[in-house]
């Protein structure tokens, strides 16, 4: 009893310690400047489910605000603890390492699911009644793919000390990298993954994938396979995450 | 022993004043050679060269600050990452050569075929451009090392302890994000430009094409000093990483997106400029002397504004939180 009492406050510590941080104004600086983009896209005659999805959802959202979002607060719990050097000091409390883990992702994805779902609701309303029909349909691709990528920048902490850096690279420059290469390579692109889910859950908007989403070269998987395979990757990351941060030694 | 011990206490009965001021003496001198052993075991010695002005302090701050960088890992890995594209480049350039001298009649169509290897500015400014994603990475890790660190680890109140102004500090960190930044992309332009030209049969390449390495070290200059005043002004600001990650991300990413969105929803060209990354682009391709559409003649002017005003912004920004106490309230 009293270690799940410790794990409880452990999460709501953390997630406080990253609520009132430097990196929630920056993440609401963002999400205003988006929202305001949104409004301006919204002025347009002719906006369409296609052109959000084109113009906003796809190279706003999923390529930049999602990621950031979930960086922002998966690796501020363990890398920031190790920055600051606290780490040690809860690794030397008598709860089992993976508790903290637990507590640590739990706080993580709390906020994440708040800011990234929170968010794509605000983008949509901004972006007017087009917008708020699109974002009803994508909203379980996007908490899919929130969990994902909490999982793997957690695991990221785990495992770098500068988890930070590691975690923009894969998110800005690895993902974007082999999502432009030919081949089943980009299938290792969390990104890959819920852009499949995106076109498939708004198909009946008329949203169709074209340009570099083109079948011929973008080459989906079933809409099913990829939501499996986002949940599997979910669940290995945490548990990957959990043991990696029991193994090895934090100073 | 015994005497020179009766001389120093004065113990011995019967001493003279003559004795008494031979121990003195004596005392004095032990004492003076003590003095002089503890100085040299504590290795403090007279500085013995030649004394510089203080302005110069900034190029061993700048080379410390890049050794601090050089002796991460992730640095090295960041670095082999850029090199990727200087790499294939590289290796495209020779084959390129291979072919055309096995071959004369093929060469033109490879030129047509390959464009990033043509020999002209354009491909060295595509190049320099290319290496952006990379060096944005490389200077959000440089800018928490070198900046951050000394913001919150108090190596910011050390230097400004020594015989240092403000500005020496800012000019040798800015130095060192500088030499960063040339590492990345002014340097492996050169190397290609001089692979580019030793592959031909004569030096008519680099006769005919001075002007190429003008628009290297210039698009070179403008990119270290705008990259490195505008990271130097973000990681003080944002000293931990997390911030100082999204606050960078977001100039080269969310604001480059939000631009192009801008300017063909209002139909403007005017709202590309928040395009950070594009406005040096263009201020390179000048130095590159191949501006020539008249839209983008009509920007120019607009684009080096922007930059220069991103600059002076970034300058006042930074005064305030260069201060060698901290106040804590």
């Amino acid at each position: 009893m009293s270690s799940l009492y410790a794990i409880l406050h452990l999460t709501f510590l953390s997630a406080r310690r990253m609520i009132w941080s430097r990196q929630t104004v920056l993440n609401l600086l963002l999400l205003v400047l988006a929202t305001v983009a949104c409004i301006a896209w919204s002025l347009r005659e002719d906006p369409t489910p296609e052109r959000f999805v084109a113009q906003i959802l796809l190279p706003i959202y999923v390529a930049f605000l999602l990621p950031i979002s979930c960086l922002c607060y998966a690796t501020a719990g363990i890398a920031g603890d190790r920055e600051e050097g606290t780490l040690v000091y809860l690794l030397a409390t008598p709860l089992p390492r993976p508790l903290i883990y637990l507590a640590k992702y739990a706080a993580a994805l709390t906020l994440t699911l708040i800011w990234t779902l929170g968010g794509l609701r605000l983008l949509g309303q901004a972006a007017g009644p087009v917008g708020a029909q699109v974002v009803a349909l994508v909203s379980w691709p996007v908490l899919l793919a929130s969990c994902a990528y909490v999982g793997l920048f957690q695991w990221f902490a785990t495992l770098f000390s500068r988890a930070t850096i590691v975690a923009l690279g894969y998110a800005l420059f690895l993902e974007v990298l082999i999502g432009s290469m030919p081949g089943i390579v980009k299938r290792l692109a969390v990104s890959f993954y819920a852009q499949i889910l995106i076109f498939d859950a708004t198909g009946d908007l008329g949203v169709a994938s074209a340009g570099p989403h083109n079948p011929a070269m973008f080459l989906p998987i079933a809409a099913s396979a990829a939501t499996l395979v986002l949940l599997i990757a979910t669940v290995g990351l945490f548990l990957l995450g959990g043991w990696t941060f029991s193994q090895r030694e934090y100073v | 022993m015994t005497r020179k011990w009766q001389a120093v206490t004065g113990f011995s009965s019967g001493i003279d004043d003559r004795e008494r001021e031979i121990a003195v003496n004596v005392q004095t001198r032990e004492a003076a050679r003590e003095d002089r052993d503890a100085v040299r075991q504590a290795e403090y010695r007279s500085w013995s060269h030649q004394l510089h002005p203080a302005w110069r302090v900034c190029f061993p701050l700048a080379a410390t600050g890049l050794r601090l960088v050089l002796r991460r890992k992730l640095f090295w890995l960041l670095l082999g990452l850029a090199a990727l594209n200087f790499l294939f480049l590289f290796a495209t350039i020779y084959l390129r050569a291979q072919v055309s001298a096995e071959n004369p009649g093929v060469a033109r169509f490879v030129d047509g075929v390959l464009h990033s290897v043509t020999g002209e500015g354009r491909s060295y400014r595509d190049f320099m451009f290319a290496q952006g994603t990379v060096t944005m990475l490389l200077l959000a890790f440089a800018g928490e090392v070198l900046i951050g660190g000394d913001h919150r680890q108090g190596g910011l109140t050390f230097y400004l302890s020594r015989r240092m102004a403000a500005w020496h500090y800012v000019l040798g960190k800015l130095l060192s994000i500088a030499a960063l930044v040339l590492l990345t992309t002014t340097v492996p332009a050169l190397i290609l430009f001089l692979q580019y030209g030793l592959l031909t049969n004569s030096l008519a390449y680099f006769r005919d094409n001075w002007r190429i390495v003008v628009g290297i070290l210039g698009y070179g200059a403008v990119m270290a000093a705008s990259l490195s005043l505008l990271l130097m002004a973000l990681a003080s600001w944002f000293p931990r990483t997390v911030p100082l990650v999204m606050s960078w991300a977001c100039v080269f990413v969310l604001l480059p997106a939000v631009g192009a969105l801008l300017s063909e929803v209002f139909d403007n060209r005017h709202w590309r400029l928040i395009m950070f990354w594009r406005n040096i682009r263009m201020l390179g391709t000048w130095c590159f002397g191949a501006l020539t559409r008249e839209q983008d003649l009509v920007m120019l002017p607009w684009a080096a504004g922007v930059v220069v005003a991103v600059g002076v912004v970034c300058l006042l920004a930074l005064f305030p939180r260069i201060r060698a106490v901290k106040v804590v309230t």
